[in-house]
């Protein structure tokens, strides 16, 4: 395949979508469980019993970064990159691009904030060790708008395969 | 600005934050003050504060020198701990540091218009070590030794000689002062806010006092301090109105919401609800869920939580009725 847009071919435009999706959602849960596990090993650091209560907290925006790893998998794979036999127009890359968007923004955002609302819930717990299971509620609603996007980022290249 | 803060002050603060977060349960419970005062001698309070953060610090206490001995050096590991090790801004530990240097001041300076030694008067609480206010050599760093400067310059006499019952004034003009800038320096919108309130709260001491002594009109004006949200010209309005009048008037202001006018009038009654005023507004900090405004809280409410000891030993000690002393703790801790 010949034809590019803007200087690229559509291999290249689905490698940097597929590259865009891992670097956003790695990005988003570096950061997210930077910031809980700092708070965390604090309230460690005065309670050490508390280590199992806040140890989902600080996992929890690392889905981001595996949602991004899996568009990226799932672009190598439904296009035939590892068996040597991709072919995409430069269209198709382009969509593949657009496709891998969702999760490379969505995911990066969102697990910023779930670290930034996992900060909060481990508060929750340093206070009062019952509400555990209450303060993983909060950071998991925002793992929602992550699974979303990952819903529409595999719809999308169903669509492009298709 | 709001979005890199999301990132920054997890990255900055939240190891300190994680451990207030702890720490903030372990804050002596009212029950607690409630036994202290209950208790009949320094060997019950020893015994009730030995499962708390200060019992080693108070293990051997005996005397009123050992209790406050005690609890400086709790006061100094705090700050030790939290200000120095927690990766604060500068300003912000200054904050805190600053009304010990000032303390110290005040100390050297009523030393010396007593005639007396010094170092019995000076902590090493502050950032500036209390060997400098008393060591040959001018030590004192630049904020503090233009301070004195400006007291020496303001109320010393011809021979030099400083007037002791005026240096408190005075050194509060120039705290107040310091803390406003530092508080600005920092950009923490908590300290400013915190500052104002005290500025006010002094203010507010000031007139209830020089209310309480008859201080004439003319006088009153220099012991307001600036910063404050009520301007020292309203003050000194309020100041000329009959006592009643003032209080009233004052008790309208948004600062002093829900305190009793009577308590406006009365110097003993306002120094309780001065320090319920600034708890309050410093509880308030822990509705911030990440940032400097829970440590700076935390170690505000440590610091309530010493002076409330000292009351209460050191009041025991000296044989102050209970009742009396429970007066003094009424909403604070």
């Amino acid at each position: 395949m010949n034809d590019v847009i803007l200087g690229m071919s559509g291999l290249e435009w689905a490698y940097f979508g597929a590259a865009l999706a891992a670097i956003g959602g790695g990005i988003g849960s570096a950061i997210g469980i930077t910031s809980v596990s700092n708070t965390t090993t604090g309230i460690v650091a005065e309670d050490a019993e508390k280590f199992g209560k806040v140890l989902p907290l600080s996992a929890m925006p690392g889905t981001q970064g595996i949602y991004g790893f899996i568009t990226a998998l799932l672009v190598f794979i439904f296009f035939g990159f590892f068996e040597g036999t991709a072919d995409l127009t430069a269209a198709e890359g382009l969509r593949v691009f657009f496709a891998c968007l969702p999760v490379a923004i969505l995911c990066m955002v969102s697990g910023i904030y779930q670290g930034a609302t996992g900060v909060g819930a481990a508060g929750m717990v340093a206070r009062r060790d019952e509400d555990a299971g209450k303060a993983l509620i909060f950071p998991a609603l925002v793992e929602t708008y992550a699974v979303f996007a990952l819903i529409v980022t595999i719809l999308m290249l169903l669509n492009v395969q298709g | 600005m709001a979005y890199a803060r999301v990132i920054s002050d997890p990255m900055r603060y939240g190891f300190a934050v994680g451990r207030v977060r702890v720490l903030e349960t372990r804050l002596l419970p009212r029950s607690t003050y409630e036994r202290l005062l209950d208790a009949k001698t320094i060997a019950d309070h020893r015994r009730i504060l030995s499962e708390t953060v200060y019992g080693g610090y108070l293990e051997t206490a005996e005397t009123a020198g050992d209790v406050e001995e005690g609890l400086d050096k709790a006061l100094a590991d705090l700050y030790e701990d939290f200000l120095e090790h927690a990766n604060l801004p500068a300003p912000l530990v200054a904050y805190f540091r600053v009304r010990h240097d000032f303390e110290n001041l005040k100390g050297y300076l009523k030393a010396e218009a007593l005639g007396i030694s010094p170092e019995v008067m000076l902590t090493d609480l502050g950032s500036v070590p209390a060997d400098a206010f008393t060591g040959p050599g001018e030590k004192l760093p630049e904020r503090l030794s233009n301070a004195e400067m400006r007291i020496r310059k303001e109320l010393a006499d011809e021979d030099g000689n400083l007037p002791a019952d005026e240096i408190e004034d005075a050194i509060d003009t120039e705290l107040f002062t310091a803390l406003e800038e530092i508080a600005e320096e920092s950009g923490s919108r908590f300290l400013q806010d915190l500052a104002v309130l005290e500025a006010d709260i002094g203010n507010l001491r000031a007139f209830v006092r020089a209310r309480d002594k008859s201080v004439p009109v003319a006088e009153v004006e220099r012991r307001f301090v600036p910063g404050g949200s009520i301007s020292r010209k309203l003050l000194v309005s309020l100041y000329r109105l009959p006592p009643a009048e003032a209080a009233a008037r004052l008790a309208s202001k948004q600062l002093v919401r829900g305190v009793d006018p009577e308590a406006l009038a009365d110097p003993r009654r306002f120094d309780i609800e001065a320090v319920r005023l600034i708890s309050r507004r410093v509880r308030s900090s822990r509705m911030v869920a990440m940032g400097p405004e829970p440590v700076l809280g935390y170690v505000r409410e440590r610091q309530a939580e010493v002076t409330a000891l000292r009351t209460v030993m050191i009041g025991g000690l000296a044989g102050v009725p209970s009742d009396k002393l429970r007066d003094h703790l009424k909403d604070v801790v």
